[in-house]
């Protein structure tokens, strides 16, 4: 009896450790998998403005009855997100949420000014209405939409402090949403192009260590 | 018998401090350079002191795996270990509560940076040491004893490495 209960005991332990065995394998292959895959952002088409330019300085009248500047250096430090979008873009409903969840993370530092550039009043005033938007100033301007040239929705455009477009992309998740944050924090127009230049710098530097050896 | 002093359980703290420190060290002589580094981005090493400190921690850290094997200088080992863990564990909260998150530990991961998680990594571990102070004679155990010994520090080992990978996931999921 008693060394049946020494090898069930043993066997016990040889499961515990294979199932741990197991576990790490998993984490591991997880944390490979996140060094691995690199991170989307939001891709960046536009004819009319580009990451590093000045912004289109516009004022604009939002639903609300204020008047709003948009693209202008501002004194406060804050950031402008202008985030283009309409009642009927199925995506767009979709990305309220997250567009929320981000304006509350990043309230220290930015600014949501939601813009469309069609319909009636009435739909965009339901609209604000059944999203619960009315936080955010809500703008109305082909003109505005025209100087950003924004030709497909959700689309944002993130402005910094000084005026200057820090990055900007149609946006279709949270992904492509906080890769516009992502681009900003680390200096670079997009997530692509500072995914370019690491791989680049990486080719560089495996050459490199190809000629040493050499 | 006293929990503390149960030979199983001594045993069983000793390998699993040995071989947690004897993977440290490994780790740290491999990429002397990169942990040289670490140690400074703590920054609570005059940079003159660097080298001579990251060389002490080190050997420290091989004492420790060697020296808890061995029953005539296990306390000495287990008093360094505890000592060691502290100085990390105070050293961490030190940068966590100035909000460098983003520092790598230099603790054997890899790029896993701070965190309350390494905190209690570094506690638990202080713990398992406390169980391998005053036991200065060899262990005596029946040989399922020590079956049952070196397959719980088997468990373990294994269980602080799922906990040290999981950190290192939660370090690259912060910075994706």
């Amino acid at each position: 009896m008693e060394n049946m209960l020494i090898i069930s005991n043993i066997i016990l332990w040889l499961v515990v450790i294979f199932l741990s065995v197991i576990v790490f394998a998993l984490a591991r292959q997880i944390g490979v998998l996140y060094e691995r895959v690199a991170p989307a952002g939001a891709l960046a088409i536009n004819q009319s403005i580009s990451a590093g330019a000045a912004a289109p300085e516009l004022s604009v009248q939002s639903l609300q009855g204020e008047l709003i500047t948009v693209g202008k250096a501002r004194t406060d430090g804050r950031s402008q997100l202008l985030f283009f979008l309409s009642p009927d873009c199925p995506v767009c409903k979709q990305l309220l949420v997250p567009l929320k969840s981000a304006a509350r993370s990043e309230q220290k530092w930015l600014s949501v000014i939601l813009a469309s550039d069609g319909g009636h009043q009435q739909q965009h005033e339901e609209f604000i209405a059944q999203h619960a938007l009315s936080e955010f100033p809500y703008v109305i301007s082909e003109l505005l939409g025209k100087s950003y040239g924004i030709s497909k929705l959700p689309y944002a455009v993130l402005i910094n402090e000084e005026g200057i477009i820090e990055s900007l992309g149609i946006i279709n998740s949270r992904e492509h949403l906080e890769s516009l944050f992502e681009a900003k924090e680390r200096g670079v127009s997009t997530l692509q192009s500072y995914m370019e230049a690491r791989e680049n710098s990486q080719e560089q530097y495996y050459a490199a260590q190809v000629e040493n050896k050499s | 018998m006293n929990l503390l002093h149960h030979p199983q359980i001594q045993l069983t703290a000793v390998l699993l401090i040995s071989a947690v420190f004897a993977h440290g060290f490994w780790h740290k002589f491999r990429a002397f350079d990169e942990y040289i580094e670490n140690i400074a981005q703590y920054q609570l090493v005059p940079e003159g002191l660097l080298l001579f400190v990251s060389r002490m921690l080190m050997v420290t850290e091989a004492f420790i795996a060697l020296g808890i094997l061995i029953p005539s200088v296990r306390t000495v080992a287990a008093v360094a270990c505890m000592a060691l863990l502290i100085i990390y564990i105070m050293a961490i909260t030190l940068n966590l509560v100035q909000g460098r998150h983003h520092i790598a530990c230099g603790c054997g991961g890899e790029h896993t940076t701070l965190s309350i998680g390494l905190v209690l990594r570094n506690i638990c571990l202080c713990v398992a040491a406390l169980f391998t102070v005053n036991t200065t004679q060899a262990v005596s155990l029946t040989w399922q004893g020590f079956c049952f010994s070196v397959l719980g520090a088997g468990a373990l080992g294994l269980l602080y490495a799922i906990w040290t990978q999981l950190l290192t996931n939660q370090s690259l999921m912060r910075r994706h």
